[in-house]
This record gives structure tokens, sequence and C-alpha cells, in this order.
């Protein structure tokens, strides 16, 4: 009786690393795949992150103001001389980007 | 005994008989070994048990991305350099050979000149050509739309392998400053050389056990190196005010067929480099396309004799001394002044009999430069310049950078004493004299300039964040509010005339300084420059530009190459930043204004 008990002990550990195993093997199968989707997508972000880069250049955006005739780029040829305080250029495009940088903060 | 005991010390015995079997055999292997070595044939088969056990595992990279540049935008950071992973499609030709006939390779070929809108003949050429080789390009850096078709051919003899490619959306702006990143990975020129310790990338791997077809199955998750991509550096030009500037510099080269020109825009209170050129100018994207010349940064490696624009230095440096003040008279010798053992000196044809320093600086006169030289003495103008940090680095974030030619102290001489106050005998980098200036502006203090802002790493943690550093006062507030009335006085009278604003009050100093050769100054060579800022009360911006060596029958006065493209720059670049004008404007420009409207309505009717 005690030998069958060591017998099925035995056997239900051998099936439980068998499935561990398994279950191993199972998992790193899912994260090679996931880190092959994830060189993936990395590269797509890589791609558009560039992308986006080159649709902000400043030849760009002033490409696409000339386009549609927007009269924002030629600041210095758009003086507007009937008052100084009215001098500074109608819209700026501005980026929606973060990292929003403040050239009129005022100096040391 | 029981049972139970029985079983346990049965196990026992088995246990260590087991032990003692392994260590015998494991010992009896290794004497086998010694006494009868391996013939070839099992060398062989051990080697090729090895090899196999090896052919399981496949390295697969994981690709670490060098850090991106980003400079400033219209107040927002915009991308400068960055870089991505372009696919490229190649073949196994012994591969194709083996497993397909001639049919399905053409067809294959047709296939894939249908993907990549190529010729099949070409393609069937090149994916035959070589059929004892296991790897060619088919294409190179295609779409990822073509490389996803492809994969969806599922042919085992076509792969995708991934290149980097380093991209700078702006093409040549600031191209000498951000410079390049050669193909392989490896910096070129510029910040890319000069931070690459930050921008680097270093790719991760993992270990992958495969099956017979080299299809991953197993991930060796302890062998698995992770990616580390590289830091990003944010910079301080304003890629706005750097088309302003580089747009300006390149016509004026045009203009006067000049052999180089160099352009700076900076802030004078943070010493923040706002925009840098030098022309011939290179796009870092076909940079092998390049002569070498065109990637230099005239900037902070050409040191020039900077001529009449280091007169306000010098005058202002005395004055701070205490030596002379801005009304002291000094008598100007009526135009050609005979120095003890000094040589021979003129006012360019002008004839000035006791003037103030302060029109000295306007008129723009050697003779009283030179006799404030002999006021101050060798030792003491050695000194100055020193202080001033001229023949020595700024220290810039910039590879290369010259300290421009400061001769030692011994080997000055009478001319010495006469000539380097009016910027002979000594050469500056643009960046050097653009500094000098901005003390005038800031109230005296040096600063050092700035070109990399912040750092950080791939997740954006700030490591690094430039501030303002002074490296010393060179002079006292009002010296400096002096100087620049002064200055302000050579665009409204004096030499700079054509630097004057309707808008802004420009103020500036104008330089024409002769090119020295082998054999002394060389015939008709000139660097015309102009060094400028403004608005007067509270200088916002520096501007200088120098165009060396100008075709002298097109022009090549500092006041009539440089002040003008000064002034073009400066008033773009304060209308960019904002700044109100303070002048107000004149009833005939208004009327001209008005006049150019209908003339423009008149033609759009």
């Amino acid at each position: 009786m005690r030998i069958a008990t060591v017998i099925i002990g035995i056997t239900a550990i051998a099936v439980c690393l068998v499935m561990m195993r398994r279950e191993d093997v199972r998992l790193r199968h899912e994260l090679q795949k996931i880190q092959t989707q994830h060189a993936a997508v990395k590269r797509d972000i890589w791609d558009r992150h560039v992308e986006m880069g080159h649709l902000l250049t400043p030849a760009s955006i002033r490409f696409r103001a000339d386009a549609m005739a927007l009269n924002l780029i030629q600041i210095s040829n758009a003086k507007v001389v009937e008052d100084s305080s009215a001098a500074t250029p109608t819209s700026m495009p501005s980026s929606s980007g973060h990292n929003q940088r403040n050239l009129n903060e005022p100096r040391r | 005994m029981n049972l139970g005991d029985k079983i346990r010390y049965c196990i026992i015995f088995i246990a260590l008989l087991g032990g003692l079997a392994f260590v015998g055999i494991k010992q009896g292997l290794m004497i086998d070994a010694k006494l009868h070595p391996k013939t070839p044939q099992q060398a062989d088969i051990s080697q090729m048990v090895d090899d196999a056990s090896q052919g399981q595992r496949i390295v697969m990279p994981l690709p670490a991305r060098p850090g991106s540049i980003y400079a400033t935008s219209r107040q927002a950071w915009t991308l400068a350099a960055a870089s991505r992973q372009v696919p490229s499609c190649f073949v196994d030709p012994k591969y194709l050979r083996e497993k397909y006939d001639e049919h399905d390779i053409r067809q294959l070929a047709q296939n894939i000149a249908d993907i990549l809108n190529s010729d099949p003949a070409a393609v069937y050429e090149i994916m035959t050509a070589q059929s004892q080789k296991r790897f060619v390009w088919i294409a190179r850096e295609i779409e990822a739309v073509q490389a996803d078709k492809i994969r969806e051919l599922n042919n085992r003899a076509l792969g995708i392998s991934y290149e980097w490619r380093r991209e700078y959306p702006n093409g040549p702006l600031a191209g000498s400053v951000i410079g390049f990143r050669c193909k392989d990975g490896s910096p070129g020129v510029g910040l890319e050389a000069y931070l690459d310790d930050i921008v680097k990338a270093s790719d991760g791997k993992r270990i992958v056990l495969g099956d017979a077809g080299r299809r991953g199955i197993y991930t060796d998750i302890d062998a698995t190196k992770l990616p580390q991509d590289g830091g990003n550096v944010f910079i301080t030009i304003d890629l706005v005010i750097q088309d302003i500037l580089q747009r300006v510099v390149s016509d004026t080269v045009s203009e006067y067929k000049a052999v180089w020109g160099t352009g700076i825009v900076l802030d004078p209170w943070t010493g923040e480099i706002l925009a840098m050129c030098a022309t011939p100018s290179f796009d870092p994207n076909t940079y092998n396309d390049t002569p070498i010349a065109n990637m230099t940064n005239h900037a902070i490696t050409s040191p020039y004799e900077p001529g009449s624009v280091f007169k306000p230095i010098i005058a202002a440096a005395a004055v701070n001394t205490g030596v002379i003040n801005y009304q002291t008279k000094i008598f100007c010798e009526n135009g050609v002044y005979h120095a003890s053992k000094g040589g021979r000196i003129s006012d360019h044809g002008n004839s000035y009999g006791y003037i103030t320093v302060e029109t000295g600086i306007i008129k723009s006169s050697n003779i009283m430069m030179a006799k404030i030289g002999e006021k101050l003495g060798n030792k003491k103008l050695f000194s100055l310049l020193h202080d001033w940090g001229f023949g020595q680095d700024t220290g810039i974030d910039l590879p290369q950078e010259s300290p421009g030619i400061v001769r030692k102290l011994p080997k000055w001489d009478g001319y010495s004493t006469r000539r380097v106050p009016f910027g002979q005998e000594i050469g500056a980098t643009s960046i050097q004299l653009a500094m000098a200036f901005a003390s005038f502006a800031n109230g005296g203090e040096l600063m050092k300039p700035q070109i990399v802002g912040m750092v950080t790493d791939p997740r954006g943690k700030v490591l690094y964040k430039a501030k303002p550093k002074v490296v010393r006062r060179v002079l006292s507030q009002r010296v400096a509010k002096e100087t620049l009335q002064a200055l302000r006085l050579v665009v409204t009278e004096g030499t700079g005339k054509k630097a004057k604003s309707d808008f802004y009050t420009i103020w500036g100093k104008t330089g024409t300084a002769q090119v020295p050769g082998p054999h002394g100054y060389m015939e008709g060579a000139y660097t015309a420059s102009f060094i400028g800022g403004a608005p007067f009360e509270n200088p916002r911006v520096i501007c200088l530009i120098s165009i060396y060596r100008p075709d002298r029958y097109k022009g090549y006065y500092g006041g009539t190459v440089t002040a003008p493209a000064v002034k073009s720059v400066l008033e773009q670049t304060l209308e960019y930043l904002n700044v109100p004008h303070d002048l107000a404007p004149k009833a005939d420009a208004i009327d001209e204004q008005a006049r150019q409207n209908r003339l423009g309505d008149d033609m759009r009717d």
C-alpha cells in the first residue's frame, strides 16, 4: 500500500514536472513572439517619429503654409507699421508638442 | 526492521550505488580519453554534434536606437536628427536552386518585381546569377509595406533584414553644427561626433533555440541581453532663426562671390547659441557627396584677423581699466601716424585731429586705437586679451574648436602695440568675437557659449540641463552701457549706417580686415564683418556675420557687405521672437507700405 502511495506520488511529481516544462516552453515561445512584435512596434514608432520630424521642419511648414495661402511665414516682410505692439505675427502655428519652450520668458 | 525501514535503506543503498557508478564511469571515460585519443573521424563526429547543437541556437538581435537630436522651432522641440530601421530584402540563391525548379523561380521573380515595382528579368538575374552563394541583396531600403508583402510570399529562400538609417529632417539646415553619422553608425563630424558617448546605443540580443527550419521556438531567457537606446540631446539652436541666418549668409556669399561666410546668432544673457552657420554648408543626409571642405564649421574652427570689429573690445577694456574714458580726447595725427618703432598707420584717407574715444569708435580710427595701445602697453594689452578669452577655447560643446591666434608676449614688439588694438596681428574665431560683444549687451559679463541645452535618457529623464555660465566679469555695467551707446552711434552716424533699421535700435561695429598671406597681406583679399545686436535698451540677440574674401570689385567693406545682412537677420529674428518694435515707424515707411499694398491690390485686380 505504502509503495503504491510512493509510486503515485512520484508519478504525480513527474507529471507536474512535465506540465511545468510544457508551460515553460509555451511561455518562452510566447515571449519570443512578443519580443518580435515588440521590435516591429518599435520600428513603427521610430518610423512615425521621424516622419513627424519631417513634417515639422521650418521648410515643410513654410511649404504647407504657402500651399494653403496662409500669410504666416514671411514675418519680416509682413511688417505692420501702424502700431508697434501689433507688429507681432498675427498667428504662429503653435506646435501641439509637449516640452513647450517659452522664448519670451524674462531673461536674467 | 519493518517494511518502511527496509524500503528507505534500499533507496539509500541504490542512490549510493548509482552515485558511485556515475563517478566511476566518468573517471573511467576521462582515463580512457587520455589513453586512447579520438581518431580524426571520431573528432569530426564530435564536432558535428557540437555544430548541430550550436545550429539550433539562433542569435536574434534586439535593436537599440541611437539617441535623437532635437532643436527648437516655434517654441517646441523639433527633430533635428534621428534614426530608424529600414527593411532590405535578400535571397539565399543556393537554397532557392536546391528547393525550387526553374518555373517556380521565374514566378517568384515576377512576384517580387511586382512588389518592388522593378523589372522581373533583373530580379531573376539577381536571384540566379550567384547560385552558390547563401546571401545576395535583392533590394535595399525598401518600404515597410513592400517588406510585409514579401513576407506574405512565405518563401524560405527570401528574407528581410533591417538596417539603420540616420535621417536629418531639416536637410542642410544647421548641417555644419549637427554634423552626420556614418552608415555604419560611427560618428562623423559636428555634434554627432562630440556627443557620441551620449547618443550611441548598445544593441541587445536574445538566444533562441530553433527548429530544423531555423524558426525560433524557445527563448533562452538567461542569455538575453536587453537593448540600451541612446540618450537624447536638446540643442539651443532655433531652426527658424537658423533658417533666417543661413539664407542671409548664403545669399551674401553668393552675391559677393566670397570663399566662405559664417554667421552666429546668440542670446547675450545666457550665452545660448540660437543659430550658427557656415557657408558653403552640406546636407548630412548626403554627406557622401559633399567635399570635406564644406563640412568645416568656420564659426569655431577658422580664426581670422578681426580688423575693426576688435576696436570696441580694446577700447572698452581700456576704459574699464581707467586709462581713458569715452570722452578722453586723443590726437589722431590728421590721418597719418608714423609711430616710433611702430610703422606707418593711416585712417583710410580720413583726417582726424583731436577726437574723443567715442568718436574714434564711431569713425573707426586706426590711429586712435594705436594710441590706446600705447597707453596700455604690451603687457596690459596681452593680459586683457586673455581676460576676454582670446587665444583660448571658449569651451563650446562642439569638436575642433580653435583657440585663435595670440602670439606669446615676448614676441610682441612696437608694431604689436599699435596693431593689436585695431584687430591685426591676432586671430580670433567668430564665436570668440560674438561672445565678447555679448558682454557689452549683458552688462559686462563674459559668458560661456552653450549649444547643448539638455540631455535626457531614452525614457526622458533629464540627465543634464545647461545653466548660464559666467566665465568672468570683463567690464563694469557702466562701461558696458557706454560701449553700447558708442556702438549705437556707429549705426546711426558712423560706418555701420547700412545696419540701421526703421523698427529696432540696432547697434554694432563694422570690420574690414586684410587677409594675411605667406608674404604679408594679400592684395585685394579682405574679411568683411559686422557684429551687432538689438534692441538697444534690453538687447535680446547678438548677430555676427563674417564674409571671407568677397570679390573686391563687388564690395568688401564690412559696412557694405555684412551690415545689411546683419540688419536683415536681426529684424527677422526679433520679429520671430515677438520683440516689439522700439522705434516709431517713419511716415514715409508707412506710405511706402501702403503704396506697396495698393500696388499688390492693383496687380491682383
